[in-house]
């Protein structure tokens, strides 16, 4: 039956400045436009993606919500409404794509970052030198040398390390959730930034072989497109416990978009759905999680670093504890914002919790325990601006991940319509005449002008906090101060209210 | 493994048995198991039995729901008129109590009772919602791609709503979508949803009848290769009515097919096997067609992205901007492309036109799916080279850049200007890797 829920967006058309050169209607792929003697709109479709507004060449289409308004309700809102009268017509669950968009507090933007005055002086960053690089990797207790004072060198052995010219890396997003030419677009940016991208569960197309030294390869519980090859190339190895975004389940890559290319990649047969099971079926404790980590150290010959990624849940700290025990050289946490590709939306908007106490809470575990040395710490989930960076550095971080804001980067327009497969700007979609329109140069260009604007902006914050290195503000939570914040909230996130001096 | 009772009523088995033959062939290639109704009646018909009395109308559909119930399967009615009586009692049985115990009164008399375990279906709620497109499509042999199909879905596959909502009653789309399933496109027409106007004829209204159903052919014939339908009823309004308008002179020559006739012709039946020979109106042409058609297109597919080609056609967007229209109007390249999926693609190759793309990336920087006309017209180019066609100036250039690599020799200009030799030629090193191309004797494209 056609479905009775009203349009969301209405779609005005300026018929006196259209030309009808049908550019909207070519444009539009989730069949909002059409042409019938005139261009007319099919309001119900429309997702406000900006597709057919940007392109137009007269400027004649505004998308506007349609204020068809439901009756006044903070309890039974609009959204919650509508939720209904989809599954009413259904029965279903609601699918949705991006990260949760609901109004949870968010306390990056009740952290504030201080900065020097008169008697310890700043620093100008367009003057003196100023380092962004970091590096990810167990680190050792101690630090042992040989020879004398003319012919030192370091007796100690290090663990393997990979180096990130800036403390930001693409975060996880499979070939198949998006396209081939986003992924090669990450990847470029990747290497000329002298940072990483990850390939996500769907393996590494053949496309990337020249990014290697630049890609963090994925195992997760589907194990798709695993072999002793894809893990030796690679500059680290990451085993995906949990997503921000779906904490506790799995993932599903319809049949649909698996072409002859993701089949290979993924090494599946054409046409089948791709199923992540929720756990690995050999992880069900640490010592299983542990030989793991250890059977890939022994693949790849002990040259790369093994991260574990799991989603920021209550247990956190503890779990987080385990797999630094268990072996692994790196954890990577994601908060209850983190996106997906195709998540329940009952999953993605109400399980987890967020990253900043995350953080805080895994990073002041590790420490009482001792053994904070022997991991870096990987954040992401919804890290939305340079001072996001600054904020989670400063708690405890070794660096950032950023997936949302390289697709922004990239041309996505948050429609969150990425489980549909229609992705207008040829980002989350398999379709060849959708992937055509993402350039992968000009992407990569895209990608490397954000990284650059951030890094310099994380420079200047640095400069106005008297250091020259990302590296001496990490775990420097006395220089940030909460407002807003219950004491609670302070003692976990281990900082003092605004106001209060040492 | 799909069991289910066939329900044909009684127009089927009686005038139009080619139709049983289809449906059972069909269906039985898409594995389902079907079972006869023995002791089935009318089911019946509501224009003729209802004025009767209700309680006769929902007696005898009642009746042959309790027969269907004894089989344990789910009733399938690939008839219009049988599928909404059957449905409307069944659900009417449902939701009203009182009606029910009315009717079961008057069956146990003959030992039956209907307590609604069974259910009826459509033929296209079943193809569609129960088999499946992905099912269908796996079975598809020769697709419909090209062939445009109008679908008539008939008053009573979708009401009265208040039974039957397996679709909309006014803005239906799975029997659209059945048609897409097998390739062709579903048209899209103002005369979509008219009624065939075949209850006319039992209101003695014989012309009113024949005006109605003309309406229809009368869009149809302009903007389609054939209709499609499920229901007897309509088909004897389209195929024979039409056939007697043809004996009076007018030809509107419109194939009139049964869904499972073009489904089973999809799955690579012959047209014999499903005795489509007792149509009245000729489906010769319309099959030749098709044959052509897909033949033309498939090799059509071997050089080119189809759906690309399909899009690029239909936007157009970049004509207008093409520099070669403004000083040429009859450049038309989108005619060009019509011209190519439209069968013509020999024409095109050695038409003059495709010279007439100077190559100036205009249409592709205007293009939004990043296609542009130019992809196509270096094909076509490269075609016509390998015929050995192409503009005179054109062959000699080639001729010269084969023998030396280049396209031009220095001249005594350069003397003139002062300027050095310029650097020695790699004519000869580049002819041995073209000739290394052309002994692999592989395809020059990429």
């Amino acid at each position: 039956m056609e479905s009775q829920l009203p349009a969301e967006f209405i779609v005005n058309i300026n018929h006196e400045r259209c030309r009808k050169c049908k550019r909207c209607v070519i444009n539009c792929s989730f069949s909002a436009i059409e042409f019938k003697d005139k261009v007319t709109a099919n309001n119900r479709q429309c997702v406000a993606c900006h597709r057919c507004a940007t392109f137009c060449p007269e400027n004649a289409i505004t998308i506007i919500h349609n204020p068809l308004d439901y009756k006044d309700g903070y309890n039974w809102s609009p959204e919650i409404r509508k939720n209904i009268l989809k599954q009413a017509e259904s029965g279903g669950i609601i699918l949705t794509g991006m990260g949760n968009p609901r109004p949870y507090p968010i306390y990056w933007d009740h952290m504030l970052i201080d900065a020097c005055q008169v008697t310890n002086p700043s620093i100008d960053p367009l003057r003196e030198p100023m380092e962004l690089r970091t590096y990810l990797g167990a680190k050792p207790e101690a630090l042992e040398f040989e020879g004398d004072i003319d012919n030192i060198s370091l007796k100690t052995e290090l663990a393997p390390q990979v180096k990130l010219d800036i403390p930001i890396v693409f975060a996880a997003m499979s070939y198949g959730a998006i396209s081939l030419n986003a992924h090669k677009a990450l990847a470029m940016a990747a290497k000329r930034m002298g940072t990483l991208m990850n390939t996500g569960e769907g393996g590494l197309h053949e496309d990337l072989a020249g990014y290697t030294d630049r890609i963090i390869v994925q195992v997760a519980s589907g194990r798709f497109g695993v072999t002793s090859k894809y893990l030796n190339n690679s500059a680290l190895v990451e085993i995906k416990i949990g997503q921000g975004a779906k904490p506790g389940i799995g993932g599903h890559l319809p049949g649909e978009k698996v072409g002859e290319d993701i089949s290979k990649t993924r090494m599946i047969p054409v046409g089948t759905d791709a199923l992540s099971p929720a756990p690995h079926h050999d992880i069900y404790s640490i010592e299983d999680l542990s030989q793991l980590i250890y059977a890939i150290k022994e693949t790849t010959d002990y040259k790369k670093p093994v991260s574990v990624k799991i989603a920021a849940v209550h247990n956190v700290a503890a779990i987080a504890s385990g797999i630094v025990r268990a072996g692994a050289d790196i954890v990577m946490i994601d908060g209850f914002r983190g996106g997906t590709g195709a998540a329940p939306m009952v999953i993605r908007d109400h399980v987890g919790i967020p990253i900043e106490l995350a953080l805080a809470a895994v990073d002041d575990r590790l420490r009482q325990e001792g053994i904070r040395n022997r991991a870096s710490i990987l954040v992401g989930g919804s890290i939305r601006q340079s001072a996001d960076v600054v904020k989670a550095i400063a708690l405890g971080a070794d660096a950032c991940v950023i997936g949302t804001a390289s697709l922004i980067a990239m041309g996505c327009r948050v429609c969150q319509k990425c489980y549909t497969g229609n992705c207008a700007w040829g980002i989350a979609t398999q379709k060849p005449e959708l992937v055509r329109r993402l350039n992968p140069e000009v992407g990569a260009d895209r990608l490397c002008n954000l990284l650059t604007a951030w890094g310099h902006e994380i420079q200047e914050v640095l400069g106005s906090l008297g250091i020259n290195a990302i590296e001496s503000l990490r775990g420097s939570r006395e220089r940030l101060r909460g407002v807003g914040l219950s004491q609670e909230t302070l003692d976990i996130l281990g900082i003092k209210h605004a106001g209060i001096g040492q | 493994m799909q069991e289910y009772t066939l329900f044909l009523g009684c127009i089927i088995p009686a005038r139009f048995p080619f139709m049983e033959k289809s449906t059972r062939l069909v269906l039985s290639q898409l594995g389902c198991i079907l079972h006869d109704l023995e002791g089935a009646t009318c089911c019946p018909t509501k224009s003729i039995v209802k004025p009767i009395g209700d309680l006769a109308w929902y007696v005898t559909a009642a009746r042959n729901l309790a027969l269907a119930q004894k089989t344990g399967h789910n009733l399938l009615v690939p008839c219009n008129g049988c599928y909404s009586t059957l449905k409307s009692v069944e659900v009417e049985m449902r939701v009203n109590p009182g009606i029910r115990d009315e009717v079961n009164a008057i069956l146990a008399s003959a030992g039956l009772e209907y307590t609604g375990t069974v259910e009826v279906k459509h033929l296209v709620e079943v193809l569609h919602d129960e088999i499946g497109l992905p099912k269908i499509k796996q079975h598809l042999i020769k697709s419909f791609d090209g062939m445009r199909i109008a679908p008539h879905y008939g008053c009573h596959m979708l009401r009265p709503s208040s039974s039957i909502t397996f679709d909309d009653p006014n803005k239906p789309k799975k029997f659209d979508a059945l048609i897409e399933a097998l390739g062709a496109k579903s048209i899209d027409y103002e005369t979509k949803m008219l009624c065939c106007g075949g209850n006319l004829n039992t209101a003695d209204e014989p012309e009113e009848a024949t005006a109605l159903a003309r309406i229809k052919l009368m869009e149809v014939t302009k903007k389609a290769d054939a209709i499609a339908l499920t229901c007897p009823s309509c088909f004897m309004q389209y195929d024979s009515r039409q056939y007697m308008m043809q004996k009076t002179g007018e030809k509107l020559n419109v194939p009139v097919l049964f869904y499972p006739e073009l489904l089973g012709l999809a799955m690579g039946l012959s047209a014999q096997e499903l005795g489509m020979d007792m149509h009245r109106i000729d489906l010769a042409e319309f099959l030749s067609k098709w044959d052509s058609k897909y033949k033309y297109l498939k090799t059509l597919k071997e050089v080119f992205d189809l759906s690309a080609i399909r899009k690029c056609y239909e936007c157009a967007a970049c004509v207008n901007d093409c520099p070669v229209v403004k000083v040429n109007p009859d450049f038309n390249p989108n005619e060009i492309i019509g011209r190519l999926l439209s069968g013509e693609l020999e024409a095109v190759t050695g038409s003059h036109n495709i010279w007439q793309c100077v190559d100036c990336y205009t249409c592709y920087e205007l293009c939004p799916q990043k296609m542009g006309m130019n992809k196509i017209f270096d094909k076509l180019k490269h075609m016509a080279i390998e015929k050995g066609m192409g503009p005179k100036g054109f062959a000699a250039s080639i001729e010269m850049f084969r023998k030396d690599g280049r396209l031009g020799e220095p001249t005594s200009m350069r003397k003139k200007l002062k300027l050095a030799e310029p650097p020695k030629s790699g004519g000869e090193e580049l002819k041995k890797l073209l000739d290394h191309i052309n002994n692999k004797g592989e395809e020059n494209e990429i």
